[in-house]
């Protein structure tokens, strides 16, 4: 009896053991290396996103519309260096008022898909503090315990070289899905 | 019966060989955790660039001093030497860049970070930002040059690391840190 033959149901046993092998591997690749990054573009109406709190989690649910983009490097209120372009890109959001919106990371992709983060300290002449994240700012007379409205406008300034065009805007929450918001 | 145990001892002893053998062969090759965690060092000097895995990189300036004074204007003092190195970097992708600056001396101590330690600020892909980084090391350390590493990123471990070999630091009587800007035209020339 031949080797083959006679191994053969080991044989046989090795192809799904190794494909398991292979599985399993993928998946800690996945959950260590990719799970934690926003790699899951979705819809700006009707986004659902489930955030961890402390023991519990909670589940936003929020609609998103490009309000404006605009070039803003000529304000009064701005100094911009050479070679580069302030840009203002203001969106609607609207959710229910018990949902609590926590910090969001906010990305504006350009043309070649490079990365640009809200960098109002580069280019405001006041040094004031800007949130750059989704949730509305309470307004200067807010009482205690103030609550967000339904419905809010957010805007962020960016700032991106001369010859970059905004392209998209990424909102995330929790990875890895986030808000794919086109510019145009 | 004899035979066919004298086979099984001999198969054994084979075995045994074999993986001593195979145990002092890999003693031979590096330690793989070695290998992954070696930096791809980039020499740069003074006033020339380097392009590493997140952007270019360009020394300005290398100083030497006891004190600096923070933005808001806090005095900090210390009683080895702060090594004060001022470069231009422009981000390729993303906002990520250098995050530290290590020091090595020719006695192979490795100094990083300082108190009042300063960072780039938000890195705009494509448009230089001016930076400073500050080291903290001991007197004795900088008389006979300094080795300056800054990585790409956050850690040197397996990453792009631009190497300055820094023979003389000018020294300055106290050092007044700027925060983390986008570079002037003047400061691109």
């Amino acid at each position: 009896m031949s080797w083959w033959r006679l191994n053969r149901w080991g044989l046989i046993a090795l192809i799904p053991a190794l494909a398991f092998m292979l599985l399993s591997s993928s998946a800690r690749v996945w959950l260590l290396y990719t799970n934690d990054r926003f790699i899951n573009p979705r819809p700006p109406s009707n986004y659902v996103q489930s955030l961890p709190l402390g023991d519990s989690a909670t589940v936003i649910v929020l609609n998103v519309a490009l309000k404006s983009v605009e070039d803003v490097t000529g304000s009064k209120e701005l100094s911009v260096p050479e070679g580069a372009r302030a840009w203002l890109v203001r969106v609607d959001f609207e959710a229910p008022v018990e949902s609590e919106i926590g910090a969001c990371q906010v990305a504006l992709h350009d043309q070649h898909d490079r990365e640009f983060r809200p960098s109002p300290e580069h280019v405001l002449k006041r040094k004031i503090y800007i949130s750059t994240s989704c949730d509305p700012s309470p307004p200067k007379d807010a009482p205690l315990g103030w609550k967000r409205p339904a419905k809010w406008t957010k805007g962020w300034l960016f700032v991106l070289p001369a010859d970059a065009e905004p392209g998209w805007l990424e909102l995330g929450w929790a990875p890895p899905d986030y808000i794919h918001l086109p510019l145009k | 019966m004899r035979e066919i145990r004298g086979q099984h001892v001999l198969v054994g002893g084979m075995m045994i060989v074999a993986l001593l053998l195979g145990s002092w062969i890999m003693s031979f090759f590096p330690n793989i955790d070695d290998v992954r965690k070696r930096p791809f060092e980039h020499p740069v000097g003074l006033g020339s660039s380097v392009e590493l895995r997140t952007g270019t990189l360009k020394i300005k300036k290398i100083q030497a001093t006891s004190t600096v004074r923070d933005p808001v204007g806090k005095k900090i003092t210390t009683a080895g030497i702060f090594v004060v190195v001022e470069y231009l970097f422009t981000p390729r992708q993303d906002d990520r860049g250098p995050r530290t600056l290590i020091a090595v001396d020719d006695q192979g101590r490795t100094f990083e970070g300082a108190s009042g330690h300063i960072s780039c600020g938000t890195f705009v892909p494509g448009v230089p930002s001016a930076c400073t980084q500050l080291v903290e090391v001991a007197t004795d350390s900088a008389h006979s040059g300094l080795r300056l590493e800054i990585p790409a990123h956050e850690r040197p471990e397996g990453d792009d690391v631009a190497v300055l070999e820094a023979r003389e630091l000018p020294n300055v009587a106290e050092y007044q840190l700027q925060p983390g800007h986008l570079a002037t035209a003047e400061e691109l020339r």
